[in-house]
Order: structure tokens, then sequence, then C-alpha cells
């Protein structure tokens, strides 16, 4: 029993301080990781349409609005693009975090923006990994596009 | 004549003089580390004295916390935890190289070299802050990032989870350790942390001395301790029984990386790392947050120099430390140096 509540302590305490995305109201000009300025920003879509046309994923800054954090550590965010799908933006090294309150806000990022292919049979393979039906299966027809960025810096210019 | 004399008489002195300071000292360091000369330290740093090597702070609890650790201790070993299958945490925290690398800096996914120097988990239980930045507050925490992070082990914690929860060996490990085979983030870098809290370093022939074996450590490296704890000035930053202050500094070797500023985002803080502990730092080299130190002798001459470039630290200043007292200051951290504990590596589930 004295066990069991122990390890519920620990298990309560890990929780707190495992899951929490780091305070703070992603004010204009905050910023985490890598300190970075914002000369030279693009627009994030622009770089999307290069990628679209094939180009190889470049080292870059783009700008952006953020329409999703991470909720549990803030380790993610989901990045606006024009035709309502989002970019995934993950942290170089998992090195920060951004406050859950940067959801909303216009950053600049430095780091590499690149278009990840998931093949068919890769996404096949996942879908018999969560167990998926035969006929959910066999729908796999095309190979899944993302646009991925691993930022070093980003900084909250809007 | 009479200036033989006096020549002789000096001599005398001097050598009598050298001998008692050699047989005192070895007699003021006997005694309680209470009544030790005071250290020089400059005003407003906080200290401790050094000290016996601490025992883990689970020493006591490891029956009641065993399975925990069992579980820690498997996952720590495991490559599966990797998105290649090829690296586990031990691939850098190596056992026999006191849980170091031995490597410049850590090498990553698919050869990927990391930014900075892979650091022992002897002892890690006692920083307040991890990683040579100190940008996690716990080791729970601290274990996301290598699991998680591109260019170290290259995984994603929900398909890790996943793909855990398919090894029927690791819902038993859990069943042990929680009392439900349910496997999640949090139960999974908490067993981590916990078998971590366990590792610490060997018992030094320091250690043995201040236990009461006064033969323990060699005229030299008791020479080293004291200038250690005086002219070298060691102890600013290096104190208490770990030989660390739990603090950030720079001290010249930052290089083109921010360290602590990432975090603190003060102006002060760039070019800071954390204190490594200096227990086993003869077994845990290359040296630095970059790995780019390959020499003892030549950080030891860069701090006498007190050379720190055009970065600002008023703790670093000129030591002038003779070519006899470099050599018994290196002396002093052979003697606070130890191969590792002896480990067994666990056998992993299927």
């Amino acid at each position: 029993m004295k066990k069991l509540f122990f390890t519920l302590a620990i298990a309560g305490f890990a929780f707190v301080v495992n899951a929490q995305p780091p305070a703070g109201d992603a004010k204009l000009g905050e910023w985490y990781g890598e300190k970075v300025t914002t000369d030279g920003a693009v627009a994030l879509t622009d770089v999307v349409a290069k990628l679209a046309n094939g180009a190889e994923p470049m080292e870059t800054k783009i700008k952006a609005k953020i329409v999703e954090v991470c909720p549990n550590k803030g380790c993610w965010l989901k990045l606006e693009l024009s035709n309502g799908e989002t970019a995934m933006v993950k942290m170089k090294d998992y090195g920060f975090f951004l406050p859950v309150a940067a959801k909303g806000k216009t950053v600049v990022i430095d780091g590499e923006v690149k278009m990840k292919t998931t093949s068919v049979a890769e996404l096949k393979h996942y879908a018999e990994d969560a167990k998926k039906s035969k006929a959910e299966i066999d729908a796999i027809t095309k190979p899944e596009k993302e646009v991925r960025v691993t930022a070093k810096g980003i900084v909250i210019v809007e | 004549m009479r200036k033989l004399v006096i020549i002789c008489i000096l001599s005398f002195v001097v050598l009598v003089s050298v001998s008692y300071t050699k047989e005192s000292l070895r007699d003021v360091y006997s005694r309680p580390s209470s009544q030790w000369p005071a250290p020089t330290i400059d005003n407003g740093v906080e200290w401790k004295e050094l000290g016996i090597l601490p025992a883990s702070p689970l020493e006591n609890k490891k029956d009641s916390l065993k399975d925990i650790i069992e579980l820690g201790k498997s996952l720590f070993f495991d490559t599966r935890l990797s998105g290649s299958g090829k690296i586990s945490c031990a691939s850098c925290h190596d056992p026999k190289l006191n849980w170091t690398d031995g490597k410049e800096k850590s090498i990553g996914h698919e050869g990927t070299i990391n930014k900075r120097n892979s650091p022992t988990i002897q002892n890690t239980w006692f920083y307040n802050k991890l990683f040579w930045d100190g940008r996690s507050s716990s080791l729970e925490d601290q274990a996301f990032a290598p699991i998680n992070s591109e260019s170290e082990m290259h995984h994603e914690m929900p398909e890790l989870v996943g793909q855990l929860r398919n090894i029927k060996g690791y819902a038993v490990l859990f069943q042990k350790a929680f009392g439900s085979p349910t496997i999640n983030p949090h139960n999974l870098t908490e067993a981590i942390a916990t078998f971590e809290r366990t590792i610490v370093s060997n018992k030094s022939r320091f250690d043995k001395f201040l236990e009461g074996d006064k033969k323990a450590i060699t005229n030299s490296e008791l020479n080293g301790l004291h200038l250690f704890r005086t002219k070298a000035r060691c102890m600013n930053c290096h104190n208490g029984p770990l030989f660390t202050d739990n603090q950030f500094h720079n001290i010249g070797f930052s290089g083109a990386d921010n360290g602590y500023y990432q975090v603190s985002h003060k102006d002060e803080d760039i070019g800071k790392f954390k204190t490594p502990s200096l227990r086993d730092v003869m077994k845990t080299g290359p040296w630095m947050h970059d790995g780019k130190s390959t020499s003892i002798k030549e950080i030891i001459e860069n701090l006498n120099s007190g050379d720190m470039g055009t970065n600002n630290n008023p703790l670093i200043k000129p030591l002038n430390l003779s070519k006899k007292e470099k050599k018994d200051l290196l002396a002093f951290l052979n003697a606070i140096s130890t191969p590792p504990v002896g480990f067994k590596k666990p056998v992993l589930p299927e």
C-alpha cells in the first residue's frame, strides 16, 4: 500500500513536471531556441510552392501563423498553409518548447523546410499496425505528403 | 666563513620549513573538514566544503523501488527506443566508460554528429537542471529529449509507446513496476529517471582519505587538494562533495555556443554552461560542452593564464601556478577519479 502510494505520488509529480508546455504569453518579440532576426524571412506558402515543384529541402527563414501548439509539452506546432492544410514544426534536437499562448500568433522560424513523403507501402504498414480493416488498407493508393519544418529558433512577430 | 654559516643556517631553515609544511599539510587535512584551512572563495559565492561521495538518494528505497529500477534499466539499454532500432541511451552513456561515450560529440541517428559532448550519468541525481545548457528541470523531462530528437534517437514518443505495447515482456515489467501493464510517456520516463538516480561514482582514494585512511593519497595529490581549495581557486565553482556548485558559468570555452543564454534569455548568461562534477574527471574526457578539450593539462594551463578572450568572468583570473603546482593539481584530479562501479547489463524483454 505504502509502495503504491509512493508510486502514485511520484507519478503525480512526474506528470506535473513532465507534461507542461512552458509558461508565457508569447508576446511580440519573444523568442525560443536560437535567437533569430526577422531579416530575409519569406512566406511559408512561397517555400511550400517551391517544394511542391520538387525543390530540395532548404535552410531558410519562414513567416507563418501558428494554428496549433502541442498541448502537453509545447514540443510541436502546426502552421497555416493556404489550402486549409497545415505544416508540422518540430524543434531541432527537441531543444526548446513554446507556450500554448503562441497559438494564433505569427512567427518567423529559422530552420529547415522539406516535403516529407510517406510511401504507399509505409502507409499500408502503419494501417496494418493500427489494425485497420482490409478495405481501409486497400483504399490507400496515394503517397501522403506533409510539409515538415525543423526549427532552430522562433520569434513572435505578430 | 661567516657567509657559509649564514647559507648553512638558511638552508636548514628552508629544509625544516619545507618538511614541516608537508607534514603539517597531511596533519591539517587529516582533521575533520570543518578544521581545514579556509578555501579561497570570492565574496558572494555560495559554497560547500568538499566531502565524501554521497550515496544515491534512492539508496534506502532500492528495495521498494526495485521493479521500477529494473524496468528503467531495461529501457536504458534497449535500442528499440530509437527510430532506427540501433541506438539506446547506453550508446552514449556506456557503463564501461564511466557512463560517457568517450567521443568529442555523441553520434546520433544514422551517424549524425550531435551538438554537444555526452556527459556521464553518474551522480546526475544531484543536478537541479539537466543538459549542458540547463534546459530541463528533471531527469524525467530530460529523458523525452534524446528519444524525440531527430539528431539523437530519432523516435517519436507516441509511436514508441505503441511499439513497446507490442512487446509482451514489457507489459510484465510495467505491471511489476507500476501495478498496471499500461505504458505511457510518463511511466516510461519515470522508470528511466529512477534507474539513472541509482548510478553513482565509485569510491575514490580521496574518499578513503576522508574516511581515515591517511595513506590513501600521495603527497603530490595532497598538495593538489590544498591548491584546489586555495591558490587555484577551483572551489569558486567546483565545491561540495560532488565538486559542482550546480550553477552555470562561462570560463572562456564557450565558442559559438550560447549555452544557458538560450534558456534564461539574459545577456549575462551568454556562453555559460553547467558546472560539471569533477568526480571521475580523468575518466570522462574529452571535456567541456563541445568535447573540444582533449587534455586536462591544457585546461589547467588555460585557467592558470586567466585568459578569457572577449568574455568576462571575475571568477577567472591569472593564478601564477608553478610547474609543480600544476602537476600536483592534476595529481589531485587523479585521486578523485576511479573506474566505474561494476555493472551487469540487463537481459532485454521479448
